[in-house]
Protein backbone atom coordinates (compact mmCIF):
# COMPACT_ATOMS: atom_id res chain seq x y z
CA UNK A 1 0.00 0.00 0.00
CA UNK A 2 2.94 2.39 0.57
CA UNK A 3 3.93 3.31 -2.83
CA UNK A 4 0.81 2.69 -4.26
CA UNK A 5 0.01 6.26 -5.05
CA UNK A 6 2.11 9.27 -6.08
CA UNK A 7 2.12 13.12 -6.73
CA UNK A 8 0.81 14.04 -10.37
CA UNK A 9 3.34 14.85 -11.95
CA UNK A 10 0.88 17.79 -13.27
CA UNK A 11 0.51 19.57 -9.24
CA UNK A 12 2.02 23.18 -9.48
CA UNK A 13 2.63 24.77 -6.13
CA UNK A 14 3.51 28.39 -6.10
CA UNK A 15 2.56 31.87 -3.88
CA UNK A 16 0.24 34.41 -4.61
CA UNK A 17 -0.66 38.08 -2.79
CA UNK A 18 0.80 35.51 0.59
CA UNK A 19 -0.77 32.60 -0.15
CA UNK A 20 0.28 29.45 -1.02
CA UNK A 21 -1.36 27.87 -3.73
CA UNK A 22 -1.63 24.45 -5.19
CA UNK A 23 -2.53 24.14 -9.18
CA UNK A 24 -3.37 20.49 -11.17
CA UNK A 25 -2.80 21.43 -14.62
CA UNK A 26 -4.28 18.45 -15.44
CA UNK A 27 -7.57 18.26 -13.58
CA UNK A 28 -7.67 22.11 -13.20
CA UNK A 29 -7.89 21.93 -9.72
CA UNK A 30 -7.03 24.76 -7.94
CA UNK A 31 -6.42 24.62 -3.93
CA UNK A 32 -5.30 27.26 -1.02
CA UNK A 33 -2.91 25.76 1.36
CA UNK A 34 -2.09 27.14 4.70
CA UNK A 35 1.46 27.53 5.14
CA UNK A 36 2.06 24.38 6.98
CA UNK A 37 0.19 22.34 4.39
CA UNK A 38 2.33 23.84 1.46
CA UNK A 39 5.60 22.66 3.63
CA UNK A 40 3.67 19.18 4.37
CA UNK A 41 3.50 19.02 0.65
CA UNK A 42 6.95 19.96 -0.15
CA UNK A 43 8.38 17.68 2.21
CA UNK A 44 6.40 14.67 1.10
CA UNK A 45 7.97 12.30 -1.55
CA UNK A 46 5.66 9.27 -1.20
CA UNK A 47 1.83 10.20 -0.84
CA UNK A 48 0.53 8.06 1.46
CA UNK A 49 -3.12 7.37 2.85
CA UNK A 50 -2.60 8.64 6.14
CA UNK A 51 -1.18 12.43 4.69
CA UNK A 52 -3.41 15.01 5.78
CA UNK A 53 -6.19 15.94 3.40
CA UNK A 54 -5.44 12.61 1.21
CA UNK A 55 -8.52 11.96 0.56
CA UNK A 56 -9.15 15.98 -1.48
CA UNK A 57 -5.74 15.64 -3.40
CA UNK A 58 -7.12 11.95 -4.36
CA UNK A 59 -9.93 13.54 -5.37
CA UNK A 60 -9.00 16.45 -7.40
CA UNK A 61 -6.15 14.63 -9.25
CA UNK A 62 -3.03 15.94 -7.31
CA UNK A 63 -2.81 12.53 -5.74
CA UNK A 64 -3.12 9.84 -8.41
CA UNK A 65 -3.05 5.87 -8.21
CA UNK A 66 0.61 4.97 -9.34
CA UNK A 67 0.25 2.85 -12.64
CA UNK A 68 -1.42 5.80 -14.18
CA UNK A 69 0.72 7.16 -16.98
CA UNK A 70 -0.93 11.08 -17.23
CA UNK A 71 1.86 12.57 -19.60
CA UNK A 72 0.44 9.22 -22.02
CA UNK A 73 -3.08 10.06 -21.33
CA UNK A 74 -2.50 14.03 -22.99
CA UNK A 75 -0.56 12.54 -25.70
CA UNK A 76 -3.48 10.12 -26.76
CA UNK A 77 -6.17 12.32 -26.05
CA UNK A 78 -4.75 15.31 -28.04
CA UNK A 79 -4.76 12.73 -31.43
CA UNK A 80 -7.61 12.08 -30.64
CA UNK A 81 -8.96 15.22 -30.71
CA UNK A 82 -7.29 15.66 -33.51
CA UNK A 83 -8.40 12.95 -35.76
CA UNK A 84 -11.69 13.72 -34.46
CA UNK A 85 -13.62 10.21 -35.34
CA UNK A 86 -16.78 11.54 -34.45
CA UNK A 87 -16.24 15.46 -33.20
CA UNK A 88 -19.37 16.98 -31.77
CA UNK A 89 -18.04 20.21 -33.17
CA UNK A 90 -17.12 21.48 -35.92
CA UNK A 91 -15.16 24.92 -36.79
CA UNK A 92 -14.60 26.80 -40.17
CA UNK A 93 -12.73 30.16 -40.80
CA UNK A 94 -13.91 31.47 -43.96
CA UNK A 95 -12.63 33.55 -46.31
CA UNK A 96 -15.15 35.06 -48.70
CA UNK A 97 -12.80 37.08 -50.33
CA UNK A 98 -9.24 38.34 -50.15
CA UNK A 99 -9.60 42.06 -51.05
CA UNK A 100 -9.13 44.61 -47.79
CA UNK A 101 -9.73 48.47 -47.52
CA UNK A 102 -6.90 49.04 -45.78
CA UNK A 103 -3.00 48.21 -46.13
CA UNK A 104 -1.95 47.32 -42.65
CA UNK A 105 1.88 47.30 -42.63
CA UNK A 106 2.43 44.04 -40.39
CA UNK A 107 -0.53 41.92 -42.68
CA UNK A 108 0.32 39.08 -42.60
CA UNK A 109 -1.46 38.58 -46.22
CA UNK A 110 0.07 41.55 -48.44
CA UNK A 111 2.07 40.34 -51.50
CA UNK A 112 0.53 37.22 -51.11
CA UNK A 113 -1.85 37.08 -53.33
CA UNK A 114 -4.30 38.90 -56.25
CA UNK A 115 -7.20 39.67 -55.12
CA UNK A 116 -9.97 36.98 -55.41
CA UNK A 117 -13.70 36.99 -54.16
CA UNK A 118 -15.76 33.45 -53.97
CA UNK A 119 -17.70 32.69 -56.72
CA UNK A 120 -21.45 31.62 -56.93
CA UNK A 121 -20.29 28.01 -57.52
CA UNK A 122 -17.72 28.21 -54.96
CA UNK A 123 -20.38 29.50 -52.02
CA UNK A 124 -22.76 26.57 -53.34
CA UNK A 125 -19.65 24.09 -52.96
CA UNK A 126 -18.62 25.35 -50.20
CA UNK A 127 -22.32 24.86 -48.44
CA UNK A 128 -22.49 21.73 -49.71
CA UNK A 129 -19.00 20.52 -48.19
CA UNK A 130 -19.54 21.43 -44.73
CA UNK A 131 -23.25 20.19 -44.99
CA UNK A 132 -21.66 16.73 -46.21
CA UNK A 133 -18.81 16.71 -43.73
CA UNK A 134 -21.33 17.34 -41.48
CA UNK A 135 -23.78 14.33 -42.01
CA UNK A 136 -20.80 11.77 -41.84
CA UNK A 137 -20.56 12.97 -38.27
CA UNK A 138 -23.78 11.76 -35.80
CA UNK A 139 -22.59 12.57 -32.68
CA UNK A 140 -22.43 17.02 -34.33
CA UNK A 141 -24.25 19.23 -31.68
CA UNK A 142 -22.41 22.82 -33.11
CA UNK A 143 -21.20 23.89 -36.44
CA UNK A 144 -18.94 27.00 -35.69
CA UNK A 145 -18.15 29.72 -38.47
CA UNK A 146 -15.16 32.72 -38.06
CA UNK A 147 -15.44 34.99 -40.79
CA UNK A 148 -12.17 35.94 -41.72
CA UNK A 149 -10.42 37.81 -44.97
CA UNK A 150 -9.20 40.13 -46.02
CA UNK A 151 -11.47 42.37 -44.78
CA UNK A 152 -14.75 40.23 -44.63
CA UNK A 153 -17.52 42.79 -44.36
CA UNK A 154 -16.60 43.51 -48.24
CA UNK A 155 -18.63 40.68 -48.38
CA UNK A 156 -21.96 40.43 -46.36
CA UNK A 157 -23.78 39.19 -49.27
CA UNK A 158 -21.47 36.30 -49.24
CA UNK A 159 -21.62 35.90 -45.10
CA UNK A 160 -25.13 36.39 -45.40
CA UNK A 161 -26.05 33.63 -48.01
CA UNK A 162 -23.38 30.91 -46.68
CA UNK A 163 -24.52 31.82 -43.26
CA UNK A 164 -28.82 31.49 -44.58
CA UNK A 165 -27.76 27.79 -45.90
CA UNK A 166 -25.59 26.42 -42.50
CA UNK A 167 -28.61 27.99 -40.19
CA UNK A 168 -31.40 26.36 -42.23
CA UNK A 169 -29.49 22.99 -42.22
CA UNK A 170 -28.51 23.03 -38.10
CA UNK A 171 -32.21 23.88 -37.98
CA UNK A 172 -33.29 21.19 -39.89
CA UNK A 173 -31.04 18.70 -38.44
CA UNK A 174 -31.42 20.21 -34.76
CA UNK A 175 -27.75 21.02 -34.57
CA UNK A 176 -26.32 24.23 -32.86
CA UNK A 177 -24.91 27.27 -35.26
CA UNK A 178 -22.98 30.25 -34.47
CA UNK A 179 -20.15 32.23 -35.93
CA UNK A 180 -17.78 34.99 -35.34
CA UNK A 181 -15.95 37.73 -36.93
CA UNK A 182 -12.70 39.51 -37.69
CA UNK A 183 -12.73 42.53 -39.19
CA UNK A 184 -10.84 45.99 -38.90
CA UNK A 185 -14.70 47.54 -37.91
CA UNK A 186 -14.51 50.17 -40.70
CA UNK A 187 -17.70 49.14 -42.48
CA UNK A 188 -19.65 47.61 -39.18
CA UNK A 189 -22.93 50.09 -39.09
CA UNK A 190 -25.73 49.34 -36.93
CA UNK A 191 -27.62 47.86 -39.57
CA UNK A 192 -24.71 45.33 -40.51
CA UNK A 193 -24.25 44.37 -36.48
CA UNK A 194 -28.34 43.66 -36.56
CA UNK A 195 -27.62 42.03 -39.63
CA UNK A 196 -24.29 39.83 -38.32
CA UNK A 197 -26.38 39.16 -34.95
CA UNK A 198 -28.81 37.54 -37.13
CA UNK A 199 -26.85 35.15 -38.81
CA UNK A 200 -25.77 34.22 -35.17
CA UNK A 201 -22.48 35.99 -35.29
CA UNK A 202 -21.93 36.49 -31.50
CA UNK A 203 -18.76 37.67 -31.32
CA UNK A 204 -16.91 40.56 -32.87
CA UNK A 205 -13.30 40.54 -33.01
CA UNK A 206 -12.31 44.25 -34.40
CA UNK A 207 -8.42 44.16 -34.72
CA UNK A 208 -7.08 47.98 -33.78
CA UNK A 209 -3.59 49.46 -34.25
CA UNK A 210 -3.67 52.53 -31.91
CA UNK A 211 -4.86 56.02 -31.18
CA UNK A 212 -5.24 58.08 -34.18
CA UNK A 213 -1.81 58.80 -35.87
CA UNK A 214 -0.90 55.14 -34.79
CA UNK A 215 -3.68 53.83 -37.12
CA UNK A 216 -3.28 56.16 -39.35
CA UNK A 217 0.67 54.90 -40.08
CA UNK A 218 -0.33 51.85 -39.48
CA UNK A 219 -3.26 51.15 -40.90
CA UNK A 220 -2.31 53.25 -43.75
CA UNK A 221 -5.39 54.82 -43.30
CA UNK A 222 -6.68 58.58 -43.03
CA UNK A 223 -8.09 60.28 -40.17
CA UNK A 224 -12.05 59.55 -41.33
CA UNK A 225 -11.05 55.64 -41.16
CA UNK A 226 -10.11 55.83 -37.54
CA UNK A 227 -13.27 58.77 -37.11
CA UNK A 228 -15.51 56.18 -38.40
CA UNK A 229 -14.02 53.07 -36.74
CA UNK A 230 -14.28 54.82 -33.54
CA UNK A 231 -17.90 55.72 -34.13
CA UNK A 232 -19.13 52.08 -35.18
CA UNK A 233 -17.86 50.73 -31.94
CA UNK A 234 -20.01 53.53 -29.83
CA UNK A 235 -23.12 53.16 -32.50
CA UNK A 236 -22.98 48.97 -32.12
CA UNK A 237 -21.32 47.73 -28.84
CA UNK A 238 -25.01 47.87 -27.60
CA UNK A 239 -26.10 45.44 -30.63
CA UNK A 240 -23.45 42.53 -30.71
CA UNK A 241 -20.50 42.14 -28.50
CA UNK A 242 -17.05 43.29 -29.61
CA UNK A 243 -13.50 42.89 -28.56
CA UNK A 244 -11.44 45.19 -29.55
CA UNK A 245 -7.61 43.53 -30.20
CA UNK A 246 -5.07 46.25 -29.96
CA UNK A 247 -2.29 44.95 -31.75
CA UNK A 248 1.00 46.60 -30.39
CA UNK A 249 4.83 46.14 -30.95
CA UNK A 250 6.46 46.10 -27.60
CA UNK A 251 5.63 49.47 -25.69
CA UNK A 252 1.95 49.82 -24.31
CA UNK A 253 1.98 53.46 -23.89
CA UNK A 254 -0.46 53.69 -26.96
CA UNK A 255 -2.29 51.03 -25.73
CA UNK A 256 -3.18 52.51 -22.53
CA UNK A 257 -3.88 55.69 -24.19
CA UNK A 258 -6.61 53.72 -27.00
CA UNK A 259 -7.87 51.83 -24.18
CA UNK A 260 -8.75 55.14 -21.98
CA UNK A 261 -10.15 56.62 -25.09
CA UNK A 262 -12.44 53.65 -25.45
CA UNK A 263 -13.91 53.07 -21.94
CA UNK A 264 -13.56 56.46 -20.63
CA UNK A 265 -14.09 59.11 -23.28
CA UNK A 266 -16.26 57.01 -25.27
CA UNK A 267 -18.17 55.75 -22.13
CA UNK A 268 -17.52 52.03 -23.32
CA UNK A 269 -16.54 50.74 -20.05
CA UNK A 270 -18.32 47.09 -19.57
CA UNK A 271 -19.72 47.38 -22.69
CA UNK A 272 -16.90 45.73 -24.97
CA UNK A 273 -13.67 43.92 -24.31
CA UNK A 274 -10.29 44.84 -25.10
CA UNK A 275 -7.08 43.10 -25.07
CA UNK A 276 -3.83 43.48 -26.01
CA UNK A 277 -1.71 41.10 -29.08
CA UNK A 278 1.50 41.18 -30.58
CA UNK A 279 2.19 41.75 -34.14
CA UNK A 280 4.46 39.11 -35.10
CA UNK A 281 6.66 39.22 -38.13
CA UNK A 282 5.05 36.38 -40.28
CA UNK A 283 7.96 36.50 -42.52
CA UNK A 284 11.18 36.26 -39.60
CA UNK A 285 12.35 32.65 -39.65
CA UNK A 286 14.70 33.03 -37.40
CA UNK A 287 13.26 31.42 -33.95
CA UNK A 288 15.34 33.35 -31.62
CA UNK A 289 14.77 36.97 -33.03
CA UNK A 290 11.07 35.63 -32.82
CA UNK A 291 11.54 34.39 -29.28
CA UNK A 292 13.21 37.74 -27.77
CA UNK A 293 9.99 39.96 -29.45
CA UNK A 294 7.36 37.34 -27.77
CA UNK A 295 9.52 38.06 -24.44
CA UNK A 296 9.15 41.72 -24.99
CA UNK A 297 5.66 41.00 -25.78
CA UNK A 298 4.95 39.46 -22.92
CA UNK A 299 6.67 41.91 -20.42
CA UNK A 300 4.74 44.70 -21.74
CA UNK A 301 1.36 42.87 -21.83
CA UNK A 302 2.11 42.48 -17.76
CA UNK A 303 2.65 46.30 -17.84
CA UNK A 304 -0.81 46.45 -19.66
CA UNK A 305 -2.72 44.16 -17.11
CA UNK A 306 -1.01 46.27 -14.21
CA UNK A 307 -2.21 49.73 -15.56
CA UNK A 308 -5.74 47.89 -16.66
CA UNK A 309 -6.40 46.80 -13.10
CA UNK A 310 -5.24 50.24 -11.73
CA UNK A 311 -7.69 52.12 -14.17
CA UNK A 312 -10.23 50.26 -15.56
CA UNK A 313 -13.06 47.52 -14.98
CA UNK A 314 -12.01 44.08 -14.94
CA UNK A 315 -14.89 43.21 -17.07
CA UNK A 316 -13.74 44.94 -19.87
CA UNK A 317 -10.40 42.81 -19.99
CA UNK A 318 -10.53 40.23 -22.51
CA UNK A 319 -8.91 36.81 -21.53
CA UNK A 320 -9.32 33.11 -21.33
CA UNK A 321 -8.04 31.48 -17.86
CA UNK A 322 -5.32 29.20 -18.50
CA UNK A 323 -7.13 25.48 -18.06
CA UNK A 324 -6.71 21.88 -19.54
CA UNK A 325 -6.62 21.59 -23.43
CA UNK A 326 -7.01 19.22 -25.48
CA UNK A 327 -5.32 20.50 -29.26
CA UNK A 328 -3.72 23.70 -29.79
CA UNK A 329 -5.95 25.35 -32.15
CA UNK A 330 -9.68 24.04 -33.55
CA UNK A 331 -7.86 24.16 -37.01
CA UNK A 332 -5.07 21.09 -36.95
CA UNK A 333 -8.21 19.26 -35.87
CA UNK A 334 -9.24 16.38 -39.15
CA UNK A 335 -12.65 18.17 -40.12
CA UNK A 336 -11.95 21.38 -39.42
CA UNK A 337 -10.65 23.99 -42.29
CA UNK A 338 -9.82 27.35 -43.02
CA UNK A 339 -11.38 27.54 -46.10
CA UNK A 340 -10.05 30.56 -48.94
CA UNK A 341 -12.07 32.16 -52.07
CA UNK A 342 -11.44 29.31 -54.44
CA UNK A 343 -12.53 27.13 -51.77
CA UNK A 344 -9.43 25.92 -51.16
CA UNK A 345 -8.24 24.20 -47.76
CA UNK A 346 -5.84 25.21 -45.09
CA UNK A 347 -4.97 24.55 -41.44
CA UNK A 348 -3.96 27.75 -40.44
CA UNK A 349 -5.71 31.78 -41.80
CA UNK A 350 -2.38 32.47 -41.30
CA UNK A 351 -1.73 29.88 -44.68
CA UNK A 352 -4.20 31.50 -46.80
CA UNK A 353 -2.85 32.66 -50.25
CA UNK A 354 -0.22 30.01 -50.30
CA UNK A 355 -0.35 27.33 -52.56
CA UNK A 356 2.17 24.93 -50.95
CA UNK A 357 0.13 25.22 -47.64
CA UNK A 358 -2.97 23.89 -49.54
CA UNK A 359 -4.61 20.41 -47.63
CA UNK A 360 -7.48 19.40 -50.19
CA UNK A 361 -10.67 21.74 -51.74
CA UNK A 362 -14.15 21.51 -51.24
CA UNK A 363 -14.33 20.19 -54.73
CA UNK A 364 -12.20 17.31 -54.31
CA UNK A 365 -11.91 17.15 -50.58
CA UNK A 366 -8.59 16.17 -48.41
CA UNK A 367 -5.39 15.46 -50.18
CA UNK A 368 -4.09 13.63 -47.31
CA UNK A 369 -0.51 15.19 -48.71
CA UNK A 370 2.09 15.34 -46.28
CA UNK A 371 1.24 19.24 -45.67
CA UNK A 372 -1.59 17.90 -43.87
CA UNK A 373 -0.03 14.42 -42.42
CA UNK A 374 3.28 16.56 -41.09
CA UNK A 375 0.62 17.38 -38.19
CA UNK A 376 -0.51 14.06 -37.10
CA UNK A 377 3.33 13.04 -37.08
CA UNK A 378 3.42 15.98 -35.15
CA UNK A 379 5.80 14.75 -31.97
CA UNK A 380 6.73 17.34 -28.70
CA UNK A 381 10.11 18.28 -28.17
CA UNK A 382 11.57 16.71 -24.42
CA UNK A 383 11.51 20.59 -23.53
CA UNK A 384 7.25 20.46 -23.78
CA UNK A 385 7.11 16.59 -22.72
CA UNK A 386 8.98 17.51 -19.28
CA UNK A 387 7.52 20.96 -18.62
CA UNK A 388 4.10 20.60 -15.98
CA UNK A 389 2.28 22.63 -18.03
CA UNK A 390 1.98 20.68 -20.83
CA UNK A 391 -2.05 20.32 -20.28
CA UNK A 392 -2.83 23.60 -21.05
CA UNK A 393 0.10 24.69 -23.72
CA UNK A 394 0.55 21.40 -25.23
CA UNK A 395 3.74 23.80 -26.78
CA UNK A 396 1.85 26.27 -28.01
CA UNK A 397 1.09 27.09 -31.82
CA UNK A 398 1.81 23.67 -33.76
CA UNK A 399 2.71 25.50 -36.95
CA UNK A 400 5.68 27.18 -35.05
CA UNK A 401 6.54 24.17 -33.27
CA UNK A 402 7.08 22.93 -36.27
CA UNK A 403 9.39 25.75 -37.11
CA UNK A 404 11.63 25.58 -34.27
CA UNK A 405 9.91 28.41 -32.90
CA UNK A 406 9.35 26.34 -29.33
CA UNK A 407 11.89 28.59 -27.46
CA UNK A 408 8.83 31.11 -26.95
CA UNK A 409 9.52 32.81 -23.75
CA UNK A 410 8.44 29.74 -21.76
CA UNK A 411 9.00 31.06 -18.26
CA UNK A 412 7.51 34.12 -18.43
CA UNK A 413 4.36 32.78 -19.68
CA UNK A 414 4.58 30.23 -16.78
CA UNK A 415 3.89 33.33 -14.80
CA UNK A 416 1.79 35.14 -17.35
CA UNK A 417 -1.11 31.74 -16.71
CA UNK A 418 -0.76 31.46 -13.02
CA UNK A 419 -1.53 35.51 -12.95
CA UNK A 420 -4.28 34.71 -15.15
CA UNK A 421 -5.41 31.93 -13.12
CA UNK A 422 -5.62 34.23 -10.10
CA UNK A 423 -7.29 37.16 -12.06
CA UNK A 424 -10.32 34.35 -12.72
CA UNK A 425 -10.41 33.78 -8.84
CA UNK A 426 -10.00 37.07 -7.44
CA UNK A 427 -13.97 36.67 -6.81
CA UNK A 428 -14.29 35.46 -3.52
CA UNK A 429 -15.07 31.48 -3.99
CA UNK A 430 -14.61 28.17 -3.34
CA UNK A 431 -15.38 26.05 0.18
CA UNK A 432 -13.27 24.98 2.94
CA UNK A 433 -12.81 21.47 3.65
CA UNK B 1 -7.05 23.68 2.79
CA UNK B 2 -9.80 25.60 0.46
CA UNK B 3 -10.95 24.01 -3.14
CA UNK B 4 -11.01 27.36 -5.17
CA UNK B 5 -11.74 25.03 -8.39
CA UNK B 6 -12.46 21.18 -7.88
CA UNK B 7 -10.57 18.70 -10.26
CA UNK B 8 -10.95 15.71 -11.05
CA UNK B 9 -9.11 11.97 -11.38
CA UNK B 10 -7.22 11.28 -14.81
CA UNK B 11 -9.43 8.60 -16.34
CA UNK B 12 -12.46 10.77 -15.04
CA UNK B 13 -12.63 13.24 -18.29
CA UNK B 14 -15.68 12.52 -20.50
CA UNK B 15 -14.32 12.97 -24.15
CA UNK B 16 -17.72 14.39 -25.43
CA UNK B 17 -16.52 17.49 -23.41
CA UNK B 18 -13.47 18.08 -25.22
CA UNK B 19 -13.12 19.48 -28.67
CA UNK B 20 -15.47 22.06 -27.05
CA UNK B 21 -12.36 23.52 -25.37
CA UNK B 22 -10.02 23.28 -27.77
CA UNK B 23 -9.03 27.16 -28.82
CA UNK B 24 -6.71 29.41 -29.57
CA UNK B 25 -5.27 30.89 -26.40
CA UNK B 26 -3.50 33.63 -28.15
CA UNK B 27 -6.96 34.87 -29.41
CA UNK B 28 -9.20 35.69 -26.47
CA UNK B 29 -11.68 37.66 -28.56
CA UNK B 30 -12.83 34.47 -29.90
CA UNK B 31 -14.26 33.08 -27.00
CA UNK B 32 -17.82 32.05 -28.77
CA UNK B 33 -16.21 28.88 -29.40
CA UNK B 34 -16.49 28.19 -25.44
CA UNK B 35 -19.87 28.41 -25.55
CA UNK B 36 -21.07 25.10 -26.22
CA UNK B 37 -23.76 24.01 -23.23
Amino acid sequence: MKNAFKFSRYNVLFHSDGKDYLWNTFSDALIELTNSEAACLKNTQFPAPDLPYFDTLYDNGCIIDKGINELNKVLIDEKSVMLQHNPEAMYFTIAPGFECNYDCVYCFEKDRFVYKKMSDETIDKVCSFIINSAENNPMLKIIKVNWFGGEPLLYKSIIKEISNTLMGYCEKRGVKYTASIVTNGRFLDPDTASMLKKLNVCSVQLSFDGTKDVYVKKKRASSEDFDATVSNICNCADIIPITVRINIDDDVTDAVELTSFFLKDCGLDRKIKIYIAHIRDYTCSDAETEADAHGRFLDAQEEYMKLFREKFSAESFCYIPPARRYTTCPTVCRKNFCIGPDGELYRCEHFFGKPERIVGTVYDGLYNNQQDMQYLLFRHPAKCLECEMLPICLGGCMNDAMNGNISLSCNKLKNRWIELLMLEHTVEKGEMV
Amino acid sequence: MKIINNGHQPLEIEKENIICVSQCTEEPGDNCWLQLD
